[in-house]
């Protein structure tokens, strides 16, 4: 299984400070990725340069063999990848079925007039779609309430639900369990993401502070301390390395 | 030769009166960081109070001057307190500060021509005094307007770079919520520039009052000379804002040369607009205050 | 009778105003205080199109549509690259520029005499000169913007859009394009300002720069606050009040007609006053 994005020799600076330094990163197709790291890494960074909201000072980044660096966000959505927000960045005001539904891209019968004129209800295929992702994170019932109306985790579970809509090969997720109580994450979102790795056959990359998490989900871990590349492997590799023990692994 | 140096001197004396105007709006603007258009019904109200002290009242124009001039500053303060600071803990959005200090401006410019209707009110009784440099003329007035923009633009400079009052006023500006942190209080520092904003504006108007006249609207006109002096000089920047009126007064007197009055306004927007469009941080583009957010 | 008619009409062309600016304040957040100049572009080229060209009615709106969206390019294009606070300023401009240029172009527009003997408009050989047989046009071409309005707020694009209100930057990483959104958006608005200025240029007849100015986009502006932003029905509302309000005031004896004008402002800035800090999203609107 070959590398479905990649970035090279990435570096990125904010004024005097140095972000990113000559960071390699390689996501394996089909595999779940985390990136850990203390607060202040860098990995934020990294997700923006990756997903096109930041232009990196030097370097690539390649997705399925394609040098996406300059290419624009909503651009880099349309070729298969898609990232959440550790801030959430729902549509406060509109429904969680709205949130879902309008991420939901546009399908081959679909003309602008259509798109523009044509009330979205009406669109069956999309609106049972929508359902489904509901279905799969629980939200079905509160589907049509202001997802300002809902509760923390609630909104969580939407965000996700949002980014699985953009049906995109490639997800990002920018600490999606931050904030959950521990039933929520490994009875919800952990088997969630383990499926759409196993049967939508996607990839995730995801950032994570939960040592616990990373360990029962990734098949690759990258550790990342002050926008350098530590180590990056097989997490159970890395566990008997002692430095990486007393570094990243606390506790764990 | 003498045309064009009168036209000049005449350039130079309008741009001085925008000059001021400029100036307020760029302390008032430079405190908030947001559009703050109040000032304009401020600038009203100071011009037809400084009218009726100087012509119904009868007293000497100096006096009503610094009356008027107290008024201003009490007015502003009122202003401020009563609405736009209430305004500004309720929603931090521009568009509502715009929105709402606008309404003020609005509301104080309607009450004014329901009471005296449009005609133009000049406090100065007889003919204005001409003064003779060589061979250009110049009244009396024109030449305060000038004296006292040069004046405002060096002690304001002053105050703020070398004071420490000034340096505290800025040190909050330019970072209020860290402000608050230290224990300065930035709505006060806000609500108290704003004042000295508007005091110069009222000045401004005071001049005016004195030599051609202030009507309802005014206020409204004045903004827009006020802002589009603070954009073309420069968002953010003091000194920007001086040169900026300074330049629309140029603009507007030296092409009477060549073209119909009627198009001076249409350059002066499509100035406005170009900067915007292309420089929006100002021909002098001093700094980009968004950036320090 | 005729002077109900007379407000009527007024009401209904005000309407497609409104509405149209919906969708650029209310729905997608953008304050295009500008709405009035897309009117006047509206307005003259129905009306030079109808009085020099001798197109009909329907063919010179249509005219009028596409060139009012064209230009609302110039303010699109650079609009997108600036930040979102400037663009209020920009859009004021932009009106400034539209207005002062209407009124010295004397040439084209005839500056501030404006335009009379607009030829009325002709549907099947009627010639639409009573005030009736007007209404009937306006209720029907009102009828129709207001139910386009309403489909494009319901659509995935007015999704899009009233998303791009809340975060813009969310937006892009769900794959939407929202410099595209943004110029349409613009396109629409424009576009059906301009069915209010073709409307305008055929009633009275007449036409001049003044009903096309600052004070008329910021009615407008108003009107939208009252009603309520981002909602239809609020929009209607606001420009039924805001419309009918200054004509009730004429029927109070003890107001003299020379104060009617400020007497009018005053009721408007008080208005936007209130609803500016006790009520923003207006008496309809969704809160914010």
């Amino acid at each position: 299984m070959g590398d479905i994005l990649v970035g090279k020799n990435i570096n990125k600076s904010f004024g005097g400070l140095q972000a990113l330094k000559q960071v390699d990163v390689q996501v394996e197709e089909r595999k779940i990725t985390g990136i850990i790291g203390p607060n202040g890494a860098g990995k934020t960074t990294l997700f923006n340069v990756l997903s096109g909201f930041i232009k990196p000072d030097e370097g690539q980044v390649l997705f399925k063999g394609i040098d996406i660096t300059k290419t624009k966000p909503h651009d880099i959505v349309h070729l298969g990848m898609a990232r959440s927000w550790q801030g959430l960045r729902l549509f406060d005001n509109l429904s969680a079925l709205e949130n879902i539904a309008m991420s939901i891209p546009r399908r081959k019968n679909e003309n602008p007039l259509k798109l523009a004129f044509r009330p979205w209800k009406k669109n069956k295929e999309k609106v049972e779609k929508s359902y489904e992702i509901l279905k799969a994170i629980d939200m079905q019932d509160r589907a049509e309430r202001p997802v300002k109306e809902s509760s923390y985790a609630e909104q969580k579970l939407v965000a996700i639900g949002r980014l699985l809509a953009t049906e995109a090969e490639a997800l990002l997720l920018d600490e999606p369990t931050s904030g959950l109580d521990e039933k929520t994450v490994f009875e919800v979102i952990v088997p969630l993401l383990k499926n759409i790795v196993s049967q939508q056959k996607k990839t995730i990359f995801l950032v994570e502070h939960s040592i616990k998490l990373v360990f029962s989900m990734c098949d690759c871990v990258i550790c990342l301390s002050e926008g350098n590349v530590a180590a990056c492997g097989d997490p159970a590799e890395l566990r008997t390395d002692d430095d990486l023990k007393r570094a990243f692994f606390y506790g764990a | 030769m003498d045309l064009i140096l009168n036209l000049l001197v005449d350039g130079i004396c309008t741009g001085a009166r925008y000059a001021i105007l400029g100036m307020g709006f760029a302390l008032i603007f430079n405190t908030q960081r947001m559009f703050d258009l109040s000032f304009g019904g401020v600038y009203t109200w100071t011009g037809f109070f400084f009218w009726i002290l100087a012509t119904s009242l009868g007293i000497p124009l100096v006096f009503a001057a610094i009356i008027a001039l107290l008024f201003c500053f009490a007015l502003s303060f009122g202003v401020q307190k009563l609405y736009v600071s209430q305004l500004r803990k309720k929603s931090d959005k521009s568009v509502s500060i715009m929105l709402g200090s606008m309404a003020v401006m609005m509301m104080m410019e309607a009450v004014t021509a329901m009471i005296w209707g449009g005609e133009i009110r000049v406090a100065r009784m007889g003919a204005a005094g001409i003064i003779k440099l060589g061979s250009i003329q110049i009244s009396d007035i024109k030449l305060y307007t000038v004296i006292c923009a040069l004046a405002l633009f060096v002690a304001t400079q002053y105050v703020f770079m070398r004071t420490p009052l000034g340096i505290k006023s800025r040190a909050i500006a330019s970072n209020p919520r860290l402000s608050v942190v230290v224990g300065l209080d930035a709505e006060k520092n806000i609500i108290l520039t704003t004042c000295v904003g508007c005091a110069m504006i009222g000045l401004g108007a005071i001049l005016v009052c004195a030599d051609t006249g202030v009507y309802p609207s005014i206020g409204f006109q004045s903004m827009l000379i006020a802002f589009m002096a603070v954009i073309l000089g420069g968002i953010g920047s003091f000194e920007g804002a001086f040169y900026g009126g300074m330049l629309i007064g140029l603009i507007r007197t030296l092409p009477v040369l060549r073209l119909p009055t009627l198009w001076q306004e249409l350059i002066l927007f499509a100035i406005l607009f170009c900067i915007i469009a292309f420089k929006p941080n100002g021909l002098l583009g001093i700094k980009d205050w968004k950036s320090e957010v | 009778m005729d002077y109900l008619l007379h407000i009527i009409i007024m009401i209904l062309i005000n309407i497609v105003l409104v509405v149209s600016f919906n969708i650029l304040l209310g729905y997608t957040g953008i304050f295009a205080l500008c709405h009035a100049a897309f009117y006047g572009i509206g307005a003259y080229t129905t009306a030079l199109l109808m009085k020099q060209a001798g197109l009909g009615f329907f063919s010179a709106m249509f005219c009028a549509m596409a060139l009012t969206a064209l230009c609302s390019l110039v303010i699109a294009i650079p609009g997108l690259r600036i930040h979102w606070d400037y663009m209020v300023i920009f859009a004021f401009s932009f009106q400034m520029v539209v207005y002062h240029l209407i009124l010295n172009w004397m040439d084209l527009t005839r500056g501030p005499q404006g335009i009379a003997g607009i030829p009325a408009a002709t549907i099947f050989g009627y010639e639409l000169i009573s005030k009736p047989s007007f209404l009937a046009l306006c209720l029907v071409l009102c009828g129709i913007v207001v139910y386009m309005v309403w489909r494009f707020e319901n659509s995935f694009f007015g999704l899009v859009l009233k998303g791009i209100k809340d975060d813009q930057i969310a937006i892009k990483s769900i794959g939407k394009d929202v410099t595209l959104h943004k110029i349409v958006a613009f396109a629409v608005a424009a576009g059906l300002a301009a069915v209010a200025g073709a409307l305008i240029s055929v009633y009275i007849c007449y036409i001049s720069p003044g009903y096309f100015d600052l004070h008329m986009s910021v009615f407008i502006v108003i009107a939208l606050i009252f009603g309520g932003l981002g909602s239809i029905p609020g929009a209607i509302l606001g420009t039924l009040v805001l419309t009918a309000l200054p004509e009730l005031l004429r029927f109070i004896p003890q107001l003299p007609s020379t104060m009617l004008g400020g007497t009018r402002d005053l009721i408007y800035a008080c208005i936007l006053l209130f609803f500016m800090l006790f009520r923003p999203q207006g008496i309809m609107g969704k809160s914010n």
